[in-house]
């Protein structure tokens, strides 16, 4: 009873945590849905920002635009903004902050300390790296749909979980992982051109390691890291049964990690156990066999077993341990980190990993004879 | 020395005028008592009442003696006609009074004892006392030979018909309300408690009024130490007139300068029933409609008798919205405002975006616009509620129209302003006995807000919430219900709990006799 009471209470207390209080109307400012850096020419940032502008009078019309500033650090080119725009920029709303890869390969973090210091910008901000292309090309490219490109990138990203190809990591997360020994991964913007339109698509992830990046994954790599972060909510298992093609959409995964120390060598042993519907068949397969249904099992697991292996001998290539490995020994094996934390880089390539991958078909399409 | 002392104090005491219990100062010793002649008691009457055209004075005879003179004495417009001409003239003029005056000892007594047909009749010899009762519309009549007079009751006048409250609408529930007649009202409350064990006891207040007041209780529940701070605090009201139940609250209030009514009022008898059955005291004021209860608590205000009357799940979510609305009301202009102007963050971006289109291009700032739409609602509440009604249909028009419609087309004023001010002004009406403090201590924290944002409403509401912990209603804490929801206490604060629940009365106020029922045995 007295938690059923303290909840709503404590919750509406949560109310008094606000931030910075002065007097300003809303009308007054000037909302920053987006920002991206670059190098600039003359000083050291250029920063541009996606600006909503919002037409007053009875239907509300919503349109954005893009101004550029530079500036010898990120704070100096926001204000600085002031001398275009003439409201202040109000940056408790922002969206999606694009870093160039110059910027990244050098060192992300002189861009990002901004927004994680300044009070009004909030920590679920998604940060993405933009590929062969400026970042602010990204912010002048044309709006496929919605108002500006700021909010259409974070409603891709948030609902990329469905597709799992683009790993969602808003600014909290990115600063924990900093923190910690995983090697942060951001999700990638490029253009790409349809028809007569510049779009900006996200397409895999952007893989750092000690804070500069260190190389790219695609779709499906990022898929598989995913799956061993054990962060995979959804998406799209396709599965070789020659001549067929099954779609196993995902249901739910759970990836587990144990460390083993036998003798010298460390070894880990990753358990995945995903369970799966099959959505889709290119042609006839009979499901109600159940010989060919484990048979379709046991493909489904060992191509998403090679899958696996596949991106960890990338990471391996790159140096960069995206999965957590060594936060995983840290924490159950806290000795042996001590021993190898020196040389961890090498280390990680050396790691002998054992991967069981469990694919439980739970769900088959019934009405799967139709065109036969 | 016991002259001189008694010289002294008279001395002091100030003569005030119109405050004479013994007439003005020249008048003979013997002047508050009647004299043997009737003639003499005639002059003595009519020179208390000079100048004053509506009494009555009628002497008449008995027809077979014609040396019994009498005289009846009556204030027009107070006495029932019929009930004069047929119960007390008729009879002592038309009766062969011969053999009765004849053998009597006290002709006076013999026919109060064997002539008059009346109920109530009296006799007194205190000029006072027959001026006064005449005043209430009773008759005295006047024998000739007799220094005594006979006080009959005759109060007849035009009362309203009782009709249901317009303060007070139920859908169930009785239609009875109180009227102006404090006897009629007594009597829709002891309909209602058919029970030796209720009392009413009258008391004058007013110096120059003296209107009848009544507290009512019943014997057994009501709280002696209630009771007799209740009578204390009557007692040393010394106003010279009493209009309305109002001027009462006003005087024995336990915190005057709070706009939170600490007593309460209600024009329905069975809420006034029901509160007794609590353990409450009701006093009745004669001319008023509205009957005070005390103690009063807080959470009375959202209790309306139609919950106790409806499925109990139902009472409840109706009393649960109506203490949501009561909160709202007073929250939302000043959490609005907050929010826009302070902290932005806290607002989804898409509505931010639409705040933001509809704030375009108004001139005012947001705080000056909400306080001034605030003021014209409860101007138009000001003006809705003293209009006779053939000019209702302008105010609304006014109200609608030229301040809603035309000052948002004119971007005047902002449309979620007004959406702000018509929810607050429409749930204010929800809780009808806290309007007052209700419209002030929306401004209140609406200002606060204004300077410090959320801080400042909270500020605010911490402020009415120790104001409100610290107030008593004679000894009963005023917040008692409200801050319990564990005990029996919380079957009846924000929840309605079914009858077969609620085996026992309020704590404090009905702590003298505590089980209202044994048990649940109804309950199937």
């Amino acid at each position: 009873m007295r938690k059923v009471v303290l909840l709503p209470a404590l919750a509406f207390m949560l109310l008094m945590l606000t931030s910075c209080w002065n007097y300003r109307e809303v009308n007054d400012l000037a909302i920053v849905i987006g920002a991206a850096i670059d190098k600039g020419m003359t000083e050291n940032y250029l920063l541009t920002v996606e600006l909503l502008e919002v037409g007053g009078g009875q239907d509300t019309e919503v349109t954005s635009k893009a101004l550029s500033v530079e500036g010898e650090t990120v704070f100096d080119a926001v204000r600085k903004l002031i001398s275009i725009e003439r409201k202040r920029g109000y940056w408790g709303h922002i969206r999606a902050l694009i870093v160039s890869e110059e910027i990244a390969a050098e060192d992300l973090t002189q861009v990002i300390r901004f927004f994680r210091q300044d009070a009004e910008t909030s920590g679920d901000l998604h940060i993405i790296i933009s590929k062969g292309c400026r970042a602010e090309d990204i912010l002048h490219a044309d709006i496929p749909h919605g108002t500006d490109i700021s909010t259409s990138l974070a409603q891709c990203l948030e609902s990329s979980r469905f597709l799992s190809e683009s790993p969602s990591t808003p600014l909290f997360k990115l600063s924990q992982e900093l923190k910690s020994l995983i090697s942060p991964t951001l999700p990638v913007v490029t253009l790409i051109k349809l028809k007569d339109m510049t779009i900006p698509v996200l397409s895999g992830a952007a893989v750092f390691h000690n804070k500069k990046l260190a190389g790219y994954l695609d779709g499906e790599e990022t898929k598989a890291m995913l799956f061993l972060k054990d962060e995979i909510k959804g998406g799209v298992l396709v599965t070789r049964k020659d001549p067929a093609l099954l779609s196993l959409e995902i249901l739910e995964n759970n990836t587990k990690i144990k460390t083993r120390n036998d003798g010298k060598q460390l070894a880990l042993d990753i358990t995945v156990e995903t369970k799966a519907a099959i959505n889709e068949v290119t042609c006839n397969i009979e499901f109600s066999d159940p010989t060919v249904f484990d048979e379709i099992q046991r493909l489904a697991e060992e191509q998403l077993g090679k899958k696996l292996e596949d991106v960890i001998d990338k990471a391996r290539s790159l140096r960069a341990d995206i999965f957590g490995f060594g936060q995983k020994i840290y924490e159950n094996n806290p000795r042996k980190w001590a021993e190898i934390s020196g040389n961890y880089d090498e280390e990680f390539t050396n790691i002998r990993v054992n991967i069981d991958v469990n694919v439980d078909i739970v769900n088959t399409s019934i009405i799967y004879k139709q065109f036969e | 020395m016991q002259r001189r002392k008694g010289e002294r104090r008279t001395a002091k005491k100030p003569v005030r005028v119109g405050d004479n219990k013994t007439g003005t100062g020249e008048v003979p010793k013997n002047s508050n008592k009647l004299a043997k002649s009737l003639d003499e008691n005639i002059r003595v009457l009519k020179e208390r009442f000079s100048n004053d055209g509506t009494v009555v004075f009628r002497r008449f005879q008995n027809r077979y003696l014609p040396e019994i003179k009498c005289c009846i004495v009556f204030i027009e417009g107070m006495i029932d006609f019929k009930h004069i001409n047929m119960q007390i003239i008729e009879p002592v003029m038309e009766q062969d009074l011969r053999q009765l005056s004849s053998s009597s000892q006290n002709f006076l007594v013999d026919i109060k004892d064997k002539v008059l047909p009346v109920n109530d009749i009296e006799e007194s010899e205190d000029l006072e006392k027959i001026l006064q009762s005449i005043c209430y519309g009773n008759t005295a009549f006047l024998l000739d030979g007799y220094d005594t007079a006979l006080l009959i009751e005759s109060k007849g006048w035009e009362v309203r018909a009782i009709t249901e409250p317009e303060s007070e609408k139920v859908i169930r529930g009785p239609r009875e309300g109180f009227t102006e007649h404090i006897i009629s009202n007594i009597s829709l409350i002891r309909r209602r408690i058919k029970n030796p064990n209720i009392k009413f006891r009258f008391m004058q207040l007013g110096k120059q009024t003296n209107t009848t007041i009544c507290i009512t209780y019943i014997e057994g529940i009501a709280l002696e130490s209630v009771l007799t701070e209740l009578e204390r605090r009557l007692n040393s009201i010394d106003i010279d007139g009493i209009l309305d139940s109002g001027y009462i609250q006003e005087l024995i209030e336990d915190a005057p300068l709070s706009t939170f009514p600490t007593v309460g009022y209600t024009e329905r008898p069975d809420v006034v029933v029901a509160r007794m059955l609590e353990g409450r005291i009701a006093v009745i004021v004669d001319g008023s409609p509205f009957v005070l209860t005390v103690p009063h608590i807080l959470v009375e205000n959202i209790q309306v008798n139609e919950d106790y009357y409806d499925h109990f799940i139902f009472g409840s979510f109706n009393r649960f919205l109506r203490a949501a609305a009561s909160i709202a009301t007073i929250s939302i202009p000043a959490v609005y405002l907050a929010l826009v102007t302070f902290h932005q963050e806290m607002i989804p971006t898409q509505l931010l975006i639409t705040l933001s289109a509809s704030l375009e291009g108004v001139p005012l700032p947001t705080s000056l616009s909400l306080i001034i739409m605030l003021i014209v609602f409860d101007i138009l509440r000001q003006a809705g509620a003293r209009m006779p009604s053939a000019v209702g249909q302008t105010v609304n028009i006014v109200g609608t129209l030229v301040l809603g419609q035309a000052a948002v087309e004119a971007h005047l004023v902002s449309a979620p302003v007004i959406i702000v001010t018509a929810i607050s002004g429409i749930t204010t009406l929800v809780v009808p006995t806290l309007i007052e403090s209700i419209v002030l201590l929306r401004l209140f924290l609406l200002i606060l807000s204004s300077f410090l944002g959320l801080y400042g409403y909270f500020i605010g509401i911490i402020m009415v919430y120790l104001h409100l912990m610290s107030l008593r209603s004679f000894g009963v804490p005023y917040m008692m219900s409200v801050t319990r929801i564990r005990d029996h206490d919380g079957q009846d604060a924000w929840i309605r709990a079914p009858w077969w629940s609620m085996t026992l009365r309020p704590k404090i106020i009905g702590a003298k006799n505590l089980v209202r029922q044994v048990s649940n045995h109804n309950r199937r």
